[in-house]
């Protein structure tokens, strides 16, 4: 299945599947699955069309998808209270699907990271420039990443880079 | 504004940490340079447009506060390191 210029393989579960975008881990996934009610070991075969809608609507805009309300709980045999409205709902912990950057968003937020540190001038900004690693690893040797990375334009290295150029490795087309 | 890594592990009720530098005032008026050495001192709102003169160890290094600095620590724009060159 084809979902905004990723291929999502039919056998593959979509958990999985979905981690193939640049900013979605297995844990954003998984939380993800539970937002939009999908089973957590569905593969990308089983979806239903309003689920493909759902989160490829997600997928597009995921700042702009407003949160759904919490599901009241109730005991069995009853309906949930209408007096839901007025309960207070505690949010403990932040969503970390309102705020998700994906794609283009995330690597231009980091190369706006970047581009802030360089041009106020801070030792993390010098190290990116020179190519060199920013928190304090050895250079004495290693440091193989920063050297191929770290540049005053950042060379974006992901899995995006990688299927682009070895397509076949990476799932059926 | 991007908070440095230490401002994010740091206790929120503590607040920032800073040195309080008693001639804020007039080396805002008089446009003269604070030396310092306190490196780990947060750039505070009410720093900007000041000058500081922050050590590295060994000199005093020119540090100019522009507000994009607000967050920051004065340590972080006064390198300790020489770029290493054969001689």
């Amino acid at each position: 299945m084809h979902l905004l210029g990723h291929n999502l393989p039919d056998h593959k579960l979509l958990r999985v599947a979905l981690t193939s975008f640049y900013g979605i881990s297995h844990h954003i996934s998984y939380r993800l699955l539970a937002r939009l009610q999908i089973h957590s070991e569905a593969t990308v075969s089983n979806l239903t069309e309003a689920q493909v809608t759902a989160l490829s609507a997600y997928l597009s805009s995921p700042s702009t998808n407003p949160s759904p309300d919490p599901t009241p709980i109730c005991p069995p045999g009853q309906q949930p209270s209408t007096k839901g409205k007025e309960r207070e709902v505690v949010a403990d912990r932040e969503d970390p699907l309102d705020t998700l950057k994906i794609e283009t968003d995330l690597r231009r937020s980091l190369q706006s990271d970047i581009a802030h540190h360089r041009t106020i001038g801070t030792y993390r900004g010098k190290r990116h420039a020179a190519s060199l690693p920013v928190r304090g690893q050895r250079t004495r040797t290693n440091a193989k990443t920063a050297k191929k990375i770290n540049r005053v334009d950042r060379r974006a290295f992901s899995s995006y880079t990688l299927s682009s150029i070895a397509p076949s490795r990476f799932g059926r087309m | 504004m991007l908070p440095s890594a230490a401002l994010l592990s740091r206790s929120a009720w503590k607040g920032p940490f800073f040195t309080a530098f008693p001639n804020l005032g007039d080396a805002l008026k008089n446009n003269t340079p604070i030396f310092t050495k306190s490196r780990a001192s947060t750039i505070l709102p009410s720093f900007v447009g000041l000058r500081f003169m922050v050590h590295n160890g060994k000199d005093y290094i020119p540090v100019a506060v522009t507000d994009e600095m607000v967050g920051h620590k004065l340590g972080e724009f006064s390198q300790t390191r020489k770029r290493f060159s054969y001689r």
